[in-house]
């Protein structure tokens, strides 16, 4: 307050001071508040139209064009490389050298020769599961009777092998022997396998099939919701434009609030980059609701001017019912899943899903009345949740699969706009997921 | 309607709310902006820009005070911000030294109609204009207009002083029927 005579005569003066506005203010401000919200709409469903449909195309030119394909431990490695015919030169060579190798007592250079010979097909891996995956090569291209002398060929490197720990000079004869039958073995085999034939391609078309880079899912996820401020609060901390207060209850009108239900659907896109590791994008809808209980609903303001309309509200306290909260958000999950055990049939998640929060209700206190009332608060509208899952393969069939686990979902982004005492969405529950092969 | 009701219907975007919350406030508040433009066009468009504002933010008002008086807050600030946007405002808005104006300790009692008191304001330079209305009017202290207008609080303090002293010297020159003409700001 001023204590000059001029400053407070010249506030007294010029409280009075009003002029009438021309029209045209009203219309432009009129104007002005109802347009961009039709624009924030428009950007609002274009935006994820445009990123989903843009991962789409990359996701599918990718996919088409890859001129490789992943792999499970199942499936044979194969591919178009030319594989390196050796020549009778070669093999002759070759088959003195494993001779000289092991007259000379060099068990290791012929055991990686062995393996030379076995890799330079890409057929036989070095275990024994692969043995079964050269029967089928094999049986397919009518050479029959090759694979048994194959796994000879190990039986008998690894009994050299032991001849050469034990030392016993009595068997050196036989190692000759065994060896020479090891390279006419090897020239056969060479002789027989044709890289670069159809068989080969046909491999490589049947393993395209049975192992899709990419495919759909649609998901469903159900759960529970919690947007802070759980429990018995003052009324007055029901807004949520409002900071929520840590401390207890300090007025007569109080609200008990729980967690609420939680849903979401949508549909995901997955990419397989090998066979443990795969990234997951899509389009989700996502519901979280707070449950409040309230008393009694009612029908106040039924007034006479046109301008004033009716209003419902629930009275406080218990006893009428339940009030829930709700907030829907349109997002764009992002996730990578990791395959730990190829074992088990399961996969972890953990991803973003960036959203925006596009209609929200909520309760809120009506100062000075014993009355709670619906409003749309002004809350945080962009969310960054981190979502994280479990899923397990129920079923997998050739057309379809089911998987479903468990999931949580913590948004990093408060509710409201203040950042110090921001309230929080979370969500937990069980996901659903139907494969689309 | 009460003004509590009236603000829970403009947070629910009812238009018939938000027509009745600017026929209540329009005409006070084209007061309030006409006090720091320099004429009427500008004052339309500050409050224009202001009653956007005000229903954009319209639930951040928390009922603790009066709701005019937080519309009134809206208004100067986007006063402000027209009078830093605008380059007829810019070249008069830096606040320098260069006027230099007998400072007086005279304490006259103002027995002017609003409009006419006003009318004298306006004719002030735009720095001195801004700086008395937000003062002498609005009540701020010389440490939060520095801190609204980016400047020293000396520099407010003196510039006040010298508005006040053209002021009090118009108004005794008014009151006498002279009007200060030659202070006119014209095209403005």
């Amino acid at each position: 307050m001023h204590e000059k005579e001029f400053e407070r005569s010249v506030q007294q003066s010029l409280e009075d001071l009003s002029f009438a506005p021309s029209a045209p203010v009203w219309q432009q401000v009129e104007a002005r508040i109802r347009a961009p919200r039709k624009k924030r709409r428009l950007i609002f469903w274009l935006l994820p139209l445009f990123i989903a449909g843009g991962a789409a195309v990359w996701l599918w030119q990718d996919g088409a064009g890859s001129p490789h394909t992943s792999t499970t431990d199942n499936q044979i490695v194969t591919t178009h490389k030319p594989v390196k015919k050796e020549t009778s030169n070669q093999k002759e060579t070759n088959s003195v050298a494993i001779e000289n190798n092991v007259a000379e007592n060099k068990p290791a250079a012929f055991i990686e020769k062995e393996n030379s010979f076995l890799n330079a097909n890409r057929i036989f891996p070095k275990n024994k599961r692969f043995a079964s995956a050269g029967d089928k090569v094999f049986a397919r291209s009518g050479f029959t009777g090759t694979i048994k002398a194959a796994t000879d060929l190990k039986q008998d490197s690894f009994f050299i092998d032991a001849l050469h720990e034990t030392k016993q000079p009595i068997l050196a004869a036989r190692q000759v022997d065994s060896i020479n039958r090891l390279a006419a073995m090897h020239n056969q085999l060479l002789e027989n396998w044709q890289p670069d034939s159809a068989l080969v391609k046909d491999i490589v078309l049947t393993n395209k099939k049975t192992q899709r880079r990419w495919h759909w899912s649609v998901q469903v996820q159900y759960g529970r919701s919690w947007a802070g401020s759980e429990g018995r609060i003052a009324a007055s901390n029901l807004n949520f434009t409002a900071d929520p207060a840590a401390a207890p209850p300090s007025n007569n009108i109080q609200a008990t609030v729980r967690d609420g239900h939680f849903l979401s659907a949508g549909f995901l896109l997955h990419r397989s980059i090998n066979s443990r590791i795969s990234l997951s994008g899509g389009l989700q809808y996502s519901q979280y609701t707070q449950r409040i209980s309230v008393g009694k609903k009612r029908m106040l303001g039924a007034g006479t001017s046109a301008s004033f309309s009716r209003q419902m509200v629930y009275e406080a306290g218990s006893g009428g019912g339940y009030y829930y909260n709700k907030f829907e958000m349109l997002s764009l999950p992002l996730a990578v899943g990791v395959q730990p055990f190829h074992s088990l049939p399961l996969e972890a998640q953990l991803g973003i899903a960036p959203g925006y929060l596009f209609r929200n209700r909520a309760l809120q206190y009506l100062p000075g009345t014993p009355y709670f009332t619906e409003v749309n608060p002004d809350v945080q509208r962009w969310q960054l949740p981190l979502q994280a899952a479990v899923h397990v393969q129920l079923y997998a069939g050739p057309k379809f699969g089911l998987r479903a686990g468990p999931f949580v979902n913590v948004h990093l982004t408060g509710i409201n706009n203040r950042t110090a005492t921001s309230r929080r969405f979370n969500a937990a529950g069980a996901a659903l997921q139907f494969q689309l092969k | 309607m009460d003004d509590h009701q009236l603000v829970l219907d403009c947070i629910k975007q009812r238009p018939a709310a938000q027509k009745m919350l600017y026929d209540r406030f329009a005409g006070s508040m084209l007061g309030v902006c006409y006090r720091y433009t320099k004429s009427m066009g500008d004052a339309e468009d500050v409050l224009q820009e202001g009653f956007v504002k005000v229903f954009r933010h319209i639930h951040q008002y928390k009922g603790s005070g009066e709701l005019g008086g937080w519309i009134r807050r809206i208004m100067v600030t986007t006063a402000l911000n027209y009078l830093k946007k605008h380059h007829r405002y810019q070249s008069e808005l830096a606040f320098e030294n260069d006027h230099l104006h007998p400072v007086s300790t005279d304490d006259p009692q103002v027995s002017l109609q609003a409009k006419e008191l006003a009318a004298l304001i306006r004719q002030l330079p735009v720095g001195y204009q801004t700086i008395f209305n937000l003062h002498a009017v609005e009540g701020y202290s010389h440490v939060e207009i520095g801190q609204m207008l980016g400047i020293h609080e000396g520099t407010s303090r003196s510039q006040y002083a010298r508005a006040r002293a053209l002021l009090i010297t118009w108004v005794k020159q008014q009151m006498l029927d002279h009007k200060p003409d030659h202070y006119a700001r014209k095209g403005i």
